[in-house]
């Protein structure tokens, strides 16, 4: 492992997100045991929240950037601010410098952040040059590339290369990995019809791939897959990525309860 | 409708830099950006011009042969024999073609072509290695009819004026001496469409097939 | 006719309707995947694609930052070849421009190869209640013309018709003109249009089509086809008139080789297509055929308006239709159900400019910010920001509905106070995980039913993180 390489610990601050401080914690701690093993100290402030994107993608600029604001103060003092989402790093790293454009005294703030932010897999092997994690998973698994991560933030080999490094766990692609699963935020439940062709569609092309779970780097999206394929009856298990490199995949996989497990 | 033009123009004027007028100093930058333009972004590829040019042309389901200049009329007999079709040729102009002495086996016009015209053919301006394209210029003796209207065209190309790339097409435009032709038609294959079910068919209003006879310096 | 008409039906209507059309399904089903691979092999085969694609967009921009000058060229050019120019600043205006010309020629046929600026001015109603037979040429177009639709695809018209449709279709238009066999197989149904088109190809007193480009250095348009209509719908007429939108035109014939380079690629995955042919001005003294006069209406329709703002670089779009290929939702809902004219991406992004924020409110919402139109445009236009843009713009006209604004406003001042919402959320939160505490997930949560009735809701798994992080920290 390569963290014997930097000298003095790298101090990161963790942003949940809001979907996995509320329906899944298992991922703040696999975050941070992974941002360890890779040599960090990790903060995890308590005024966080929600990186506001709801807000911003309702068209309310004036509710994203009070958020936005809180999310700058609260992580002012860290090295850097890692979030185990694409789709959040992407807001602070990109929404926010352009909503503060204006604003000259906020502009240098939403910037230092957005500089300083990483989505958790891309950080730990572009920054912390981890080649691989101690983790078993017994499954065949696929990834789902989250619309913002991969082609906001270019996230796609990352996950796949630590993933490469979990003892028993066999990657294989499904088709359309890059398309997206209908999430959208509020256009899940604004068009639901849209939404549900969707994730029906990706939960056909993740049948057919023949695999036992589903991975990915977005809560948001996993709970839309994991949500349709149990309404579909579809044995297949869902996971946040972080959580099988963590190895914490022991409990219920997402939206499975105590009867299943 | 001299309204309309000024309130666009004003428009975009009042858009573009809050109204100010276009000034005769800017309007010529504008002409020496035209006239300095030069090619961008390129394809770059190293195959010599002519197996480039028939590998493109092929590649868009064209067909050619390859020929000495006094073989100009059997090659289109084979290939209209090869198709059963009669030997009405309607004929287009250009060296190489006009230099043919047509026999007797053939019928010759010397007019548009109409709906019921099976073959023409054709004398390309030029060439381009790069996409296989073959170009053709309307002119007193070449209607674009004949393009567009035959189920078979018949497009003669002379080796030395195949070129790399489209823009060197444009410069021996620009330095024709004849006046600028009024249709320029790069024509890339025989007609297709896809518009039913997303698969190709050929055929669609033009040309079925496109066969070039592609004449070598003796 | 309006062009809001079809707006009034409500999109979630149209959506709904679109779902449920098994034809529609099957056909977009047919058509998903092919445009991508095609589109993927040819950006394989050209290392210089990402070059071509900055040089195009760069070409974009100079031209619409000087545009007034580049038309004043490109007229002068147009004039010096025997045409003229025409400048609308309305759709009704441009209609009324081409109405003219077709009754001064006393035109009594008119061929039309395919222009979407034409669907945008609606311009085959007024030709037809001018008292003028207008015919679609381009085959896809056609086929919908037949149908009385508009095209779904600004490249491929007909995308959501199938084989069977078609020939019936054919079969009811055709059958009076001798061709009573229902052909079924897609080679004969071509040929079937080619035989019934030719003969009015050649009778047309007049031929529109539109422009890929307009070319300032010599003032010719340059029409891109496969089928070869435009050609014959540009050469064969007595009179040819070009309708296109003042953000069509170009410096020079190099320009146009850099964009000829990205269009096909990113439209059909091809390197070029069958024709792309460059027409300036009328038949000239020499010439023995061509028409005898030469018309290009120049239609503003908005487009100078969004010059000036935040919008500018949708003026760049050289309607490849890469967006709509790559668009999920498009793909599941087909083009009729954006309601307008022009669909996908770059219509939701396009249809509340030219057509007002009003009449479009769910278009730059229906839509999952995937970001895959932005990133195959071949011109770099930021497609998935501009919706974004768009959202903002009806948020501060208090477009969207109160209800769901004054929700997300009450959620957002919760959010901005960590401990308050830290407080709310635990009630909620308890409440979910003690309802789905056996099965892991919901069914049923009262007032998102758009989410539960077609998925199951996974349940909170615990106290929040940052409660469990916090006491436990405490604790140690």
């Amino acid at each position: 492992m390569n963290s014997d390489k930097i000298n003095t610990s790298t101090q990161v601050g963790l942003f949940v997100t809001c979907l996995a401080d509320l329906i899944r914690p298992q991922i703040g701690f696999a975050a941070v045991a992974l941002l360890e093993q890779a040599g960090c100290t990790v903060r995890v402030p308590r005024g966080q929240t929600c990186c506001g994107q709801p807000a911003l993608n309702s068209g309310d600029s004036a509710s994203t950037i009070a958020i936005a604001k809180t999310v700058i103060k609260t992580f002012a003092q860290d090295d850097y601010v890692i979030a185990p989402s694409g789709s959040c790093a992407d807001t602070i790293c990109h929404k926010y410098p352009e909503l503060f454009r204006n604003d000259p005294l906020w502009a240098g703030r939403a910037r230092v952040l957005a500089a300083k932010t990483w989505e958790l897999t891309s950080f730990l092997v572009e920054v912390m040059e981890l080649q691989q994690v101690e983790a078993t998973y017994d499954g065949v698994c696929s990834y789902h590339d989250s619309c913002s991560g991969l082609r906001e933030l270019n996230i796609h080999d990352q996950p796949r290369q630590l993933l490469a490094s979990v003892a028993g766990l066999e990657l294989k692609e499904m088709n359309e990995s890059n398309v997206c699963c209908g999430f959208g935020g509020l256009f899940s439940i604004k068009y639901p019809e849209i939404s549900t062709r969707m994730v029906s569609d990706k939960c056909a092309n993740i049948g057919h791939s023949g695999v036992d779970t589903l991975l990915g780097g977005d809560l948001g999206c996993l709970l839309n897959i994991a949500g349709r394929l149990r309404r579909e009856g579809a044995p297949i298990r869902v996971f946040h990525v972080a959580e099988v490199l963590a190895g914490m995949t022991d409990g219920p996989a997402i939206g499975e309860g105590e009867s299943d497990s | 409708m001299t309204e309309a033009r000024t309130q666009i123009l004003a428009n975009i004027r009042s858009a573009l830099t809050g109204g100010e007028p276009r000034t005769p100093l800017r309007m010529n930058e504008l002409k020496a950006r035209i006239e300095s333009s030069t090619p961008k972004a390129q394809p770059q590829f190293e195959d010599d011009l002519l197996t480039r040019f028939c590998q493109k042309h092929v590649a868009v389901h064209g067909t050619y042969e390859r020929v000495a200049a006094q073989d100009l009329e059997g090659a289109v007999l084979r290939h209209i024999g090869a198709h059963q079709v009669d030997p009405q040729l309607y004929l287009g102009a250009g060296p190489l073609l006009d230099a043919v002495q047509w026999s007797t086996q053939v019928f010759t016009y010397f007019k548009s072509a109409d709906q019921h015209t099976q073959v023409a053919v054709s004398e390309a301006f030029a060439a381009i290695a790069e996409t296989g394209t073959v170009v053709l210029c309307s002119g007193v003796n070449a209607p674009t009819s004949h393009n567009f209207l035959p189920d078979d065209h018949i497009v003669v190309v002379d080796s030395t004026r195949i070129f790399r790339h489209q823009e060197d097409v444009w410069s021996l435009l620009r330095n024709r001496e004849d006046a600028a032709a009024r249709a320029v038609n790069l024509i890339t294959g025989p007609s297709k469409t896809g518009d039913i079910e997303q698969t190709i068919q050929y055929g669609a209003h033009g040309p079925r097939r496109l066969h070039l006879l592609i004449v070598e310096p003796a | 006719m309006s062009p809001v008409t079809s707006q009034k039906v409500a999109f979630r209507e149209r959506t709904t309707r679109a779902l449920r059309d098994s034809n529609l399904q099957q056909a977009m089903g047919k058509a998903r995947g092919g445009f991508i691979e095609k589109r993927l092999e040819a950006m394989a085969a050209l290392p210089e694609f990402d070059e071509a694609r900055d040089a195009a967009r760069d070409i974009k921009d100079h031209v619409l930052a000087n545009l007034d000058g580049y038309l004043e060229l490109y007229e002068q050019k147009v004039i010096e070849n025997g045409g003229q120019v025409h400048w609308a600043r309305t759709a009704e205006e441009a209609c009324e421009i081409v109405a003219n010309i077709c009754r001064e020629a006393n035109a009594q046929v008119v061929t039309k190869g395919k222009s979407m600026v034409s669907e945008e001015m609606h311009l085959n109603s007024v030709l037809e209640a001018a008292g003028l037979r207008v015919v679609e040429t381009d085959l896809g177009e056609y086929i919908v013309q037949l149908a009385g639709e508009t095209p779904s695809h600004i490249i491929a018209p007909a995308v959501h018709k199938t084989r069977e449709q078609i020939t019936e279709l054919f079969h009811e238009h055709h059958s009076k003109l001798g061709y009573t066999d229902r052909v079924t197989q897609r080679e004969a149904l071509v040929n079937e249009a080619r035989s019934v088109l030719r003969s009015t190809f050649v009778t047309a007193d007049v031929g529109i089509t539109g422009a890929n480009f307009l070319v300032a250095e010599t003032g010719a348009n340059v029409i891109v086809t496969n089928e070869g209509n435009g050609d014959l719908t540009s050469s064969l007429p007595r009179v040819h008139i070009v309708t296109a939108g003042i953000e069509k035109v170009i410096p020079s014939l190099d320009d146009l080789s850099v964009l000829l380079r990205v269009l096909a690629r990113s439209a059909t995955g091809q390197e070029m297509s069958a024709y792309t042919s460059l027409y300036s001005g009328p038949r000239q003294d020499a010439d023995s055929e061509g028409p005898e006069a030469y018309h290009v209406v120049l239609l503003d329709n908005g487009r100078s308006t969004m010059l000036g703002g935040d919008y500018r670089s949708m003026l760049r779009c050289i309607r490849c239709g890469a967006c709509l290929n790559h668009c999920p939702v498009y793909s599941a809902i087909g083009g009729h159900a954006y309601g307008w004219v022009y669909s996908g991406p770059m219509g939701s992004v396009l249809t509340p400019l030219l057509n007002g924020f009003d009449d479009s409110v769910d278009l730059p919402n229906a839509c999952t910010l995937n970001g895959r139109c932005k990133a195959v445009c071949p011109v770099h236009i930021p497609l998935s920001d501009l919706l974004l843009k768009h959202r903002l713009e009806q948020y501060r006209r208090r477009l969207t509905p109160l209800f769901g604004r004054c929700l997300v406003r009450a959620w957002a001042w919760v959010a901005a106070r960590p401990r308050l919402y830290q407080g709310l959320m635990a009630l909620p939160l308890w409440l979910m995980r003690w309802r789905g505490r056996r099965r892991g997930a919901l069914k049923h949560i009262p007032f998102v039913g758009g989410w539960t009735d077609s998925r199951d809701f996974p349940t909170p798994a615990g106290p929040s993180f940052i409660r469990q992080w916090h006491s436990r920290k405490g604790k140690s």
